[in-house]
This record gives C-alpha cells, sequence and structure tokens, in this order.
C-alpha cells in the first residue's frame, strides 16, 4: 500500500471512476440491446433513462438463435483454437527472433529486423492475392492450417519481445556464459522468464488479434466447419436487413473468452513480481 | 569453463531464422508480388495486365483525391497516435497500483479491446446516430443541442478520432503495464526516499526507464493507425465529402470495389513510403538515452 493523502486518494478513485463509465458506456449498451427484441433495440435511448441501458421486456432470442440456429458455439471454438495454436507457436517462434535481435550484433541485423518491421506497414488487402496462392500451393486453403501457419511469425510480437529483451542487463548474459550455458540455455532458462510480463502482454495481443481477424479467413474458408467467430458474426449483416439482435448477442458472447482470458492473465500485472532488477 | 556462445556464429542466424521463414513465405513474397503491381494496369474482368511504367504513380500524383486521403491521413494520425499513446501511458501508470479496485478498472479500461473493430464501428455508428443515438443524449442531459456527428463535414473525423481512440487506448495500456512490471520496485523505494515526489518521479526514473516500451508503441500504433480503415468504411463511407478518405480507404476502394489493383498497389506503395519515414524520425528521436 501506498501513503497518500486522503484528498489525493478520493481524487485519483473519482477519476477513475468517470474514465471507466465513459469507456464502458457502449459496451453497456449493446450488452443491454443484446438481450432485446430485434423492434426494442432502438427505442429507449432517447431520453436517456434507466431503460437506455435495461431491456424493457429481456429475451434471449438472439443467443437462442446464434447457439441454437445458427453453429456460434462451433465459430467461437474454431476461433479459440485457431487462436490458440497462433499464440503458442508464435510465442516459441518470436521470442526467439526477438531475443536473435535484441542479444547479439550480427552482420545483416539491421536489414532483416528493417525486414521484419516492414511486414506490418503493408496491408492484408494488398498481399491477400499473393499470399492466397502461396497457400494454395502448400494445399491449405479451407483448412486450420491456412488459418493458423502464416499467422504465427509476427513483427509485432517479434518487435515487442525485442524491446524487452533488450532491457536484461548483460552481466546476466555473461554471468551465465561463464557458467557454461549455451546461447539456448540462456534463453530458455534466464531470459525467457525474466521477460514473463512482456511474454504474456504479446500473447494476449497475439490471441486478441487472431479472435479479430476476418478478411483472411473469409478468403481463405469457405466450408462451415471452419468459420470463424468474426466471419460468423457478418452473416448477420446482409445487404437487405442486420439483424441487429443476434448480431449484438453474437458481438456480447465473442467477447466473453477474451475478457476471462484478461482476468485470468491479469495477475502479471501487478508491480512487485518483478525480478528483473540485478544491478538493484 | 567455456563460452560457448562466442565460438558459435551462427548463433544468431538460428535464434531469428524460424520467424525470417515465415515472414519471408506468408509476408515478404507477398508483398514483393503486392507492390510490383503497382507498375500494371489490371483489366477487372479478364484478369490481363499490362505493363505501365510509372502510370499510376503519375495518374494518382495528379487526382485531387489523393491529397485530400493525404491530408485526412496526416491529420488522423497526427491526432489518433499522441492521444492514445499519452492516455494509454497515463491510464497505465494510474492503474499500476496496489490500492483496493485496481484489478477492476484494470479490467474495464482493457473492455474495448476485447470487441471487435467492426462491431465496435457498428456500435458507435448507432451511438452517433442524430435522431436516436446514444451521444446525443448524453449530451441533452448536459444541456448541449444535438450534434450531426458523422454527417457533418467538419465532425466526421473528429467523431472517428474520439471512437478509435476509444477503441485503442486499453490495448496500448496493457503494453505499458508489462513495461512498468520491468522497473523494479527498489528504484521507486530508493527515489521516495530521497524525497521525490510522485510526479519527479514519473518524469526523472519511470519515463526513461520505459523508453523501449514507448518506442514499440509509438511504432506499432503509427503502423496500426496508418492501416486503419474499417471505422471509416463502416461509419461514414470515406464521407460527407470525402472529410474522412484516408489513403488506407483509398487502397480498399481501388482495390475491392473498383478492382484498380495496379493503383491500389500505387497508393499502398506510397504509404509505406510514409510510414517508413515517420518512422524513421520515431526511433531516432525516441533512442534510449539511460542504460542501466
Amino acid at each position: 500500500m501506498e501513503r497518500r493523502s486522503l484528498p489525493a486518494t478520493l481524487a485519483l478513485y473519482a477519476g477513475l471512476v468517470s474514465i471507466a463509465l465513459l469507456t464502458l458506456l457502449p459496451f453497456l449498451w449493446t450488452l443491454g440491446a443484446s438481450f432485446r427484441e430485434n423492434a426494442e433495440i432502438f427505442r429507449y435511448t432517447r431520453p436517456l433513462s434507466i431503460w437506455t441501458f435495461v431491456p424493457v421486456r429481456p429475451t434471449l432470442g438472439g443467443f437462442a438463435y446464434i447457439f441454437g440456429e445458427d453453429r456460434f458455439g462451433r465459430f467461437m471454438a474454431n476461433s479459440f483454437f485457431v487462436a490458440l495454436a497462433v499464440t503458442a507457436a508464435g510465442l516459441f517462434v518470436n521470442s526467439l527472433a526477438g531475443f536473435g535481435f535484441a542479444r547479439f550484433r550480427f552482420p545483416g541485423r539491421d536489414p532483416l529486423f528493417a525486414a521484419v518491421l516492414v511486414t506490418f506497414m503493408v496491408p492484408l488487402e494488398i498481399i491477400v492475392i499473393p499470399l492466397y496462392i502461396v497457400v494454395r500451393g502448400f494445399g491449405w486453403i479451407d483448412s486450420y492450417w491456412a488459418l493458423i501457419v502464416p499467422a504465427v511469425a509476427d513483427a509485432f510480437s517479434i518487435f515487442l519481445l525485442r524491446q524487452f529483451f533488450q532491457e536484461l542487463p548483460q552481466e546476466l548474459v555473461d554471468a551465465a556464459r561463464i557458467d557454461g550455458c549455451g546461447w539456448f540455455g540462456i534463453y530458455w532458462r534466464i531470459a525467457l522468464p525474466l521477460v514473463k510480463p512482456a511474454l504474456v502482454t504479446a500473447g494476449l495481443l497475439t490471441f486478441i488479434r487472431q479472435w479479430d481477424s476476418f478478411f483472411w479467413p473469409l478468403v481463405a474458408t469457405s466450408s462451415p466447419e471452419y468459420t470463424v467467430v468474426q466471419v460468423g458474426l457478418a452473416k448477420y449483416i446482409t445487404e437487405f436487413v442486420t439483424f441487429w439482435d443476434r448480431l449484438l448477442a453474437g458481438a456480447v458472447a465473442a467477447s466473453v473468452p477474451v475478457l476471462v482470458l484478461y482476468f485470468v492473465l491479469q495477475r502479471y500485472y501487478v508491480q512487485g513480481i518483478s525480478t528483473t532488477g540485478l544491478k538493484a | 569453463m567455456r563460452a560457448k556462445g562466442a565460438a558459435f556464429p551462427a548463433a544468431p542466424y538460428l535464434f531469428v531464422a524460424p520467424a525470417l521463414v515465415g515472414l519471408a513465405l506468408f509476408k515478404l513474397y507477398p508483398i514483393g508480388v503486392g507492390l510490383v503491381a503497382s507498375f500494371f494496369d489490371y483489366e477487372a474482368i479478364s484478369g490481363r495486365k499490362a505493363w505501365v511504367g510509372l502510370g499510376n504513380y503519375r495518374e494518382l500524383l495528379a487526382d485531387p483525391l489523393f491529397w485530400s486521403a493525404c491530408w485526412n491521413t496526416f491529420l488522423f494520425n497526427a491526432v489518433v497516435t499522441p492521444l492514445q499513446v499519452v492516455l494509454a501511458l497515463g491510464l497505465a501508470v494510474l492503474v499500476n497500483r496496489r490500492l483496493p479496485g485496481m484489478s477492476v478498472f484494470r479490467a474495464i479500461f482493457f473492455v474495448p479491446a476485447v470487441i471487435s473493430l467492426v462491431v465496435a464501428s457498428i456500435v458507435w455508428d448507432l451511438i452517433y446516430n442524430p435522431d436516436n443515438g446514444l451521444a446525443n443524449s448524453l449530451l441533452a442531459v448536459l444541456g448541449v443541442p444535438p450534434q450531426p456527428f458523422l454527417v457533418s463535414a467538419r465532425q466526421a473525423m473528429g467523431a472517428v478520432i474520439a471512437m478509435v481512440t476509444w477503441k485503442g487506448v486499453g490495448y496500448w495500456m496493457v503494453i505499458f503495464l508489462a513495461g512498468l512490471q520491468a522497473i523494479p520496485g527498489v528504484f521507486r523505494e530508493a527515489a521516495l526516499l530521497d524525497g521525490a515526489s510522485p510526479w519527479q518521479f514519473f518524469w526523472r526514473v519511470t519515463l526513461p526507464l520505459l523508453v523501449r516500451t514507448i518506442v514499440f508503441v509509438v511504432v506499432a500504433d503509427t503502423a496500426i493507425n496508418f492501416l486503419l480503415f474499417a471505422p471509416m468504411y463502416i461509419m461514414t463511407q470515406g464521407g460527407p465529402s470525402d472529410s474522412t478518405t484516408v489513403l488506407m480507404f483509398e487502397v480498399y476502394r481501388n482495390a475491392f470495389v473498383y478492382f484498380r489493383l495496379g493503383y491500389a498497389s500505387a497508393v499502398s506503395t506510397l504509404l509505406l513510403a510514409m510510414m517508413l519515414v515517420v518512422v524513421v524520425v520515431q526511433f531516432r528521436v525516441l533512442r534510449p538515452r539511460v542504460e542501466y
């Protein structure tokens, strides 16, 4: 606990509560609307009242449709599997590269790192056709492979982890080398445990990016067995009509796994578990 | 005792190889093909292509819409990225404490990041509806007359910026939280013992030690915001009167609405060039000055 004056603490909480309310309002409205009938969704927004957020006649219709008539559970399971696979494989491959770029000087390092950065400055919209042709060459179209393998190596994670590996004191590496530790041992047994908050963050954000991915799965898969959650959601918006109850129920359902994941991982964001400070 | 690594010059390449092979196959090669397309003109129906050299670029530079899209891209990024970075850092520092309820605030601030961008754009489109949207209901409580938001060329960009900021702050906050974990707690205790105020501690200790995290967030946020167009596509279709048409929206529209792949690719190439200039400047300015 920190020592600070009561007024300062109260001001801190007041500020946090007002930011939290502003942040939550759109979500609360969505949450309430997901339990409304289609015709009721826009009826109570004005003037502002409790019924703007709380459904007047709550119904599970939207949820019943997407999980009953449609296969939204399957779509969520697909996304979960793909996101988990990409995250697990990605954390390994990208942390290796992040470590390589952070802890070594080698010919070609800077041009290679620049090439890594370029890969997340060109939009998928421009590379989607050549990418499709590459993936088709492997025979992966309309399979989990198409969704997982191309997403594993990822500049965002490499860059993030590189920044954190750079923070590690050189003395730590030198000491391990003197003790006869090989480079993989240094990476695996010393560096990785010390950047745990960054690993957790890279994993969480990779998971979210896969959970949110829409365009590539839409292009690369067509069977319902491989439909991912965002593609499933988009089906409730048609050219002629938007099924608001289904769309908003799906949006709420789709946000639950990521929120749960974040709650589980939150303990890595509490100050005090850090043991990085060698010199201190 | 022996130091294996020093005698093993291939080690660094082995570390970066798996990721680089993946990126080369699924990113760099398609990027090469995609950017070369900017020198061709594609026929929409047959897919036949013809070499036009710099023709697409010449046409682009002569198009007033390209220049207004450049300006909008600049405006959007010049506001959104600093706003997101400063707010994310501020919130991270605020909730990175051992006080009751902080885990709840950390969770709430992260909520916008778990809603997909498409859904968030649709919901905010409803919120901004001038007639029955939540935004005007809230303003009415404050006694402010109804605003047009997305249907006004003067307000649309601001409205999009507000939505994108809301969506992104929690996302970047998480990265700053991870960065704050890497700052040893003893630094704080030592500084407080020396009588430093929390404000001094933030400027003199936290910020310098967080430089590498800041570099990452600034560069990554810049790249993501330059490529963002789903909110504009869903909420405004680039309007009213092209006030929210950013370059990436032009890329999308030319590639998938007008089927002008070569032209879209030329826009994308120039967009990449702009980003590289911005990012190089960011790396130069934010070079870590403190080693510890």
